[in-house]
């Protein structure tokens, strides 16, 4: 196993940076996404709602690897043509501001109601509630919900091989095509992505904790 | 109010991504529609594409690096293979340089249609239904025969195809090997489908979840080498040849790549391209596979 490490470590190094790149890009589009659908489907008007969810439901309903393609092979036929990279990024970005925005939604519906009556009562606006009071909470409570959702984008960032990003599952495919060693190969790449996926672990549980809810910090 | 701030940064910085999104997106390349409306829609992508190619002067094809000997990818990162050697020929001949994108070999007929590339080698078997799709040039490659492989224990009681009755035959999806498997084995033995050769179907012939294989000759050669307690025993006739992929209506291109092959194959440096690939890859085997 070691001198398959040895011949292909600097594959193995761009297989990885490449999936890092497209999960964490994909996660901070997501991110973006998931807050303007969240303010669009708690204080928008109805048709705006109803877009959100709609948006929401199309991109948690369909299979990523359908969302890649179409957006890889599909969007040239409009005249937007996005190189592999691009369409795995985007199609990953959009798909998870979906999940994301759920992630969210769940994280709100757990503000005790009576918070939101409180500001009402002290004359704060709407959008001042969802500002001051909805998302600072919600955005911490929402840190375990995430991670999830950054090792999943981690893990899903391997479709992107599928239109020819050469991410860590398709270096393990050269890995294993070219040596003949399935086996071995398979458990480099499966100690690769533990590696990134513990460094996710780690950036998210101290983000848990720096921006611990003032009084809650036992429960980090 | 520390929290504000903070979400007013957030909120900013995704109003500024999602621009930048939109603006870049806004900002793509001219739609593929707005070629002249007299062209019909599959031959805009190759129509003139030896023009451009030149004009561009480079040749991108596409491959699927995963598939050797015909192309992998070396310890180095860099392509190799017969069809990758072929590939740097018929750039050669055109007088322009070569870029191979990888992709699955299951996109890669998508990808010729759209222009993503100018044209696939990949180990492409001819066939007629695939023609809807794409066209094709002359065959670089042909073979007679598909190979049987069994596990070694089982070699010696091989008595020819009643052997494989009521045994389970692992095939590759989607590949002249299965519809040949469906010929000459249909309802008398158990035929499964595998989404490779190897290393899925070879693990569930080497475990005893499959009986037999069949398989392309070259890489059945290949991988009998590679792999200790598997045989090559028998083989099905068959007759099929591998070409270069191109668009619907890329004359020229069609032309040039295909006179560039009859030329290698008349040179007799296709069969040497073929033959080095070969050796080089049972070689690499018995010196150092460790």
């Amino acid at each position: 196993m070691l001198d398959i490490i040895q011949d292909y470590y600097h594959l193995i190094a761009r297989g990885m940076a490449y999936t890092l790149l497209i999960a964490a890009s994909g996660f901070v589009i997501g991110f973006a996404i998931s807050m303007m659908l969240t303010i669009a489907r708690f204080l928008g008007p109805q048709p705006v709602r109803v877009l959100a969810n709609g948006y929401i439901n199309f991109f948690r309903g369909t299979p990523l690897l359908v969302q890649i393609l179409i957006i890889y092979f599909g969007l040239p036929s409009v005249g937007i043509k996005l190189d592999a990279l691009e369409s795995a990024v985007l199609a990953i970005g959009l798909n998870s501001g979906a999940y994301q925005a759920e992630i969210l939604r769940v994280a709100i519906k757990s503000i005790p109601e009576e918070q939101v009556m409180v500001a009402r009562s002290l004359g704060l606006s709407e959008v001042q509630i969802m500002g001051h009071v909805i998302l600072p909470v919600a955005v911490r409570a929402s840190l375990p919900g995430l991670t999830n959702e950054a090792v999943v984008l981690l893990k899903e960032s391997s479709l992107a091989s599928v239109i020819g990003v050469m991410e860590l599952t398709r270096v393990g495919e050269y890995m294993v095509s070219a040596t003949f060693r399935a086996l071995e190969a398979l458990t480099i790449v499966a100690l690769a992505y533990l590696t990134l996926s513990s460094l996710v672990f780690r950036l998210f549980k101290s983000a848990e904790r720096r921006h611990a809810i003032p009084g809650f910090e036992r429960w980090v | 109010m520390a929290s504000l701030s903070g979400l007013a940064v957030v909120a900013i910085a995704a109003a500024a991504l999602l621009g930048g999104i939109v603006g870049y997106l806004a900002a793509g390349s001219p739609g593929v529609a707005g070629a002249s409306p007299e062209v019909p829609g599959q031959c805009l992508v190759g129509l003139g594409l030896l023009d451009k190619i030149r004009d561009r002067g480079v040749l991108v094809i596409g491959t699927s690096a995963d598939w050797p000997p015909y192309e992998y990818v070396t310890p180095e990162g860099e392509y190799a293979g017969i069809d990758i050697r072929l590939a740097e020929e018929i750039a050669k001949a055109l007088g322009v340089e070569l870029e191979i994108r990888d992709m699955k070999f299951a996109a890669l007929f998508q990808a010729v249609q759209d222009g993503r590339v100018d044209m696939v080698l990949a180990d492409v078997a001819m066939k007629p239904e695939r023609l809807e799709a794409v066209d094709f040039t002359i065959p670089y490659r042909c073979e007679t025969s598909k190979a049987i492989i069994v596990r070694s224990e089982d070699a010696g009681s091989y008595t020819g195809y009643p052997w494989l009755e009521g045994r389970k035959i692992g095939v590759q999806t989607a590949t002249v090997e299965e519809e040949l498997a469906s010929k000459y084995f249909g309802g008398k033995a158990e035929i499964i489908g595998f989404d490779k050769v190897y290393p899925e179907m070879v693990m569930a012939l080497k475990t005893g979840r499959i009986d037999a294989i069949i398989a392309a000759p070259d890489v059945a050669k290949i991988i009998v080498a590679m792999e200790d307690g598997i045989e090559i025993v028998d083989s099905i006739p068959y007759f099929g040849c591998s070409a270069v992929v191109v668009p619907h209506c890329a004359f020229e291109l069609k032309k040039e790549v295909s006179k560039a092959i009859w030329d290698l194959q008349q040179s007799g440096q296709l069969d040497k391209i073929i033959e080095e690939e070969m050796s080089k890859w049972l070689e690499a085997q018995k010196t150092g596979q460790g």
